[in-house]
């Protein structure tokens, strides 16, 4: 777009026509004079084509001659050749928020092509490490995947990953597993929701980043954590922490879990993990059914919660996250 | 090869969860150590420990007398195979195992022999021009574990390397692994959950739970004397029978009395239990499904650790058959002869328990008193 807009203010200069380029959708994409013109402002329109089936206009509101519309449409056509990017440049620039209808057409192409959705991989090394190596490894990794583009950012490594053929979850042990293996450093991935709009990719590159801070609260012995699975994490850590912590000490029995047993209180967080199933929690647990439900009364005689029910299990895992949150 | 010692080993992450407590252990030189214990217990974070890629908080390790609590993970000659293994798929099995060296920056002529060793330790040289894909699951599990041989380390990390494969998989590379450390002639360190894994492979055996070391022994002690009620639920398949029941005297005896049942314990357990003073007190009896017998020359020779139960299920194992029993309110699980797959569900037997075989467990703190 940089060079397509030197062009035009070249042309304001130098012919002194009023000109503006539109997209296929006629929407303005660059204008010599007014940068809210509307198309139908222009009383002669000229169609550009481009490679891949791509489509410009070229409006003017005074009637150009064969010779200078021909001259036009070669410089247009050529400055925005010169505008191609790589993928591993689209994607940098979408990162940073860098928006421009053409960047995004491009983009879509060349990024998206059939998907209609795609995630965010982000690979946070620890501070002082370099990731040169780990950026080859993946681009050796993922060489002639279509679907996979690796770029680094200030923050860490970046995958965009289209399309929902690969297993985020699964994609995410394996990279780890294989940077642990040949480069034997160690990192921290988290994977954002999908979404189908690329608009939207700054917003996932922030919410990766921000699981990888709320990982560090909720979860400091996870390396991989997926955005969809922490929800109410995110909830909690959107709450300010001073808010966050009024809310603890105004509701919850704050001595009461210092004092609980380490153990009780982990085979209630199984328990909750499991989505209260007892046989499951007792099978995590290596213990006997009726050794949980002892447990379970004792959690009840000590804090009146039982969390064989719903209303008390939420209570509790609220309670607990926000005590984790602020400690 | 290297011998390691664990010291005081802790790992406390922010917000005060220790993942891992006063960890100690002395490893040998060419051992073959399993950790083992269910999700969560911290064998994973011992061996990311020792391999550096986790910090330790507390404590020191040693590799070879060496200190190396703040050695980079490059420097300190490990290798690690983990469960999600990658094979570049656009690479031959050559260029998959030669990748890391390359990145190290080895030289060509010495990736070249490291390589060619390794192949050959795997019987994998008439691979080596292929691409991943044309090769079997097996195959490409041993290109896996190439990538680490031609690192030539002094220790061998191995997270979980055959969770992902399928069960007939997973046994024949077992065999592979163990005969990988006997031509490797290296200290190797396993983690698994899977207690047979772990039984078949390991000189000696680390249970863990809940960060913490329940028990350090060869399979086989493991199994006969394990040190409390989770060594002894956790290693063995089915699984160690538990009931709660009282320990009290009759005449010369001690018997164990549960529902309206008696087992009289032998002469040497009893001595033992009146020593240690738990006569009249409640305790947990342990017995393993093969020592539960229903055949008359056990029932004879054992008349007075006879129980009567009710035939839930029976299932045919082929060479043996798991008899699910209902005694009063607890339940058992016997691994009786295969000829007793006749027993029909809703029957009731007679089983004899071999006194010479029972645990017994303190109800409170649940170690083993024998």
């Amino acid at each position: 777009m940089k060079a397509l807009n030197e062009l035009f203010k070249h042309f304001n200069s130098s012919i002194g026509y009023s000109l503006a380029l539109f997209d296929e959708n006629k929407n303005l994409l660059i204008a010599t004079e007014n940068n809210d013109a509307k198309f139908l402002e222009y009383h002669f329109t000229y169609s550009i084509k481009l490679q891949g089936n791509d489509e410009l206009y070229l409006a003017s509101k005074d009637r150009l001659g064969l010779e200078v519309w021909k001259l036009l449409e070669l410089l247009i056509i050529q400055t925005y050749n010169q505008n191609s990017y790589s993928r591993e440049e689209l994607l940098i620039s979408l990162l940073k928020g860098q928006y421009d209808p053409l960047l995004l057409k491009r983009a879509k192409q060349q990024l998206m092509k059939a998907s209609d959705l795609y995630r965010l991989i982000l690979l946070k090394g620890e501070e002082n490490i370099d990731m040169t190596d780990t950026l080859q490894l993946l681009n050796v990794a993922f060489k002639g995947d279509q679907r996979v583009i690796s770029v680094e950012m200030d923050y860490g490594i970046v995958l965009f990953v289209a399309g929902d053929s690969h297993n985020p979850i699964a994609l995410a042990n394996q990279i780890r597993d294989t940077i642990n293996a040949e480069l034997l450093i160690d990192i921290k991935i988290t994977i954002s929701r999908g979404y189908d709009k690329l608009q939207d990719i700054y917003e996932a590159f922030k919410e990766t980043m921000e699981v990888i801070e709320i990982g560090k609260v909720f979860f400091p012995g996870e390396h991989v954590l997926n955005t969809e699975n922490i929800k109410l994490e995110r909830l909690i850590y959107s709450i300010p922490y001073k808010e966050r912590r009024k809310i603890y000490i105004e509701n919850f029995k704050k001595d009461l879990y210092d004092k609980m047993e380490e153990d009780l209180v982990y085979t209630m967080e199984v328990l909750l993990n499991s989505d209260l199933n007892l046989g499951e929690a007792a099978g995590k647990l290596y213990i006997h059914r009726n050794t949980l439900n002892y447990r379970l009364d004792k959690f009840y005689r000590d804090t009146g919660l039982d969390l064989r029910k719903f209303n008390d299990a939420m209570f509790f895992k609220l309670s607990w996250l926000l005590r984790k949150s602020i400690t | 090869m290297a011998k390691l010692s664990l010291q005081n080993i802790y790992k406390v992450y922010p917000g005060n969860i220790t993942a891992v407590k006063d960890f100690n252990l002395e490893i040998n030189d060419k051992e073959f150590i399993v950790l083992v214990g269910p999700s969560g217990c911290g064998k994973s974070t011992t061996l990311r420990m020792i391999a550096g890629l986790e910090e330790i908080s507390q404590g020191q390790l040693y590799i070879d007398d060496r200190l190396v609590n703040d050695v980079a993970p490059k420097d300190r000659d490990i290798a690690m195979v983990f469960q999600n293994y990658a094979l570049y798929p656009h690479m031959t099995v050559y260029e998959n195992m030669a990748f890391g060296l390359k990145l190290k920056k080895t030289p060509k002529d010495e990736i070249n022999k490291r390589v060619m060793e390794a192949a050959k330790i795997l019987n994998i040289e008439e691979y080596l021009k292929r691409k991943p894909k044309a090769l079997s699951g097996g195959q490409r599990q041993r290109v896996a574990l190439g990538r680490a041989i031609v690192r030539e380390p002094k220790v061998f990390l191995m997270d979980e390397p055959l969770s992902n494969l399928d069960a007939k998989l997973r046994v024949q590379m077992r065999t592979e692994i163990s005969k990988l450390h006997q031509k490797l002639q290296t200290t190797f360190i396993y983690v698994t959950h899977d207690q047979t894994e772990a039984m078949t492979m390991g000189d000696r055996i680390v249970v863990m739970k809940d960060g913490i070391v329940q028990q350090v022994d060869t399979p086989l002690n493991l199994y006969n004397y394990p040190t409390n009620v989770f060594v002894a639920g956790f290693i063995g398949s089915p699984q160690m029978n538990f009931v709660e029941g009282k320990l009290l005297t009759e005449g010369q005896h001690t018997v164990f009395v549960f529902d309206h049942n008696k087992i009289q314990l032998t002469e040497e357990k009893s001595k033992m239990l009146l020593d240690k003073g738990y006569i009249n007190k409640d305790v947990v009896m342990g017995i393993r499904p093969e020592d539960i017998y229903n055949d008359d020359l056990t029932l004879k020779k054992y008349p007075n650790c006879i129980v009567e139960g009710t035939i839930e299920v029976s299932e045919l194992m082929g060479a043996e058959t798991y008899i699910y029993l209902r005694v009063g309110k607890d339940s058992f699980t016997g691994r009786v002869g295969a000829s007793s797959s006749n027993i029909k569900p809703n029957t009731q037997i007679n089983v004899a328990f071999d006194p010479n075989k029972i645990h017994i467990f303190d109800k409170e703190t649940e170690v083993a008193i024998f």
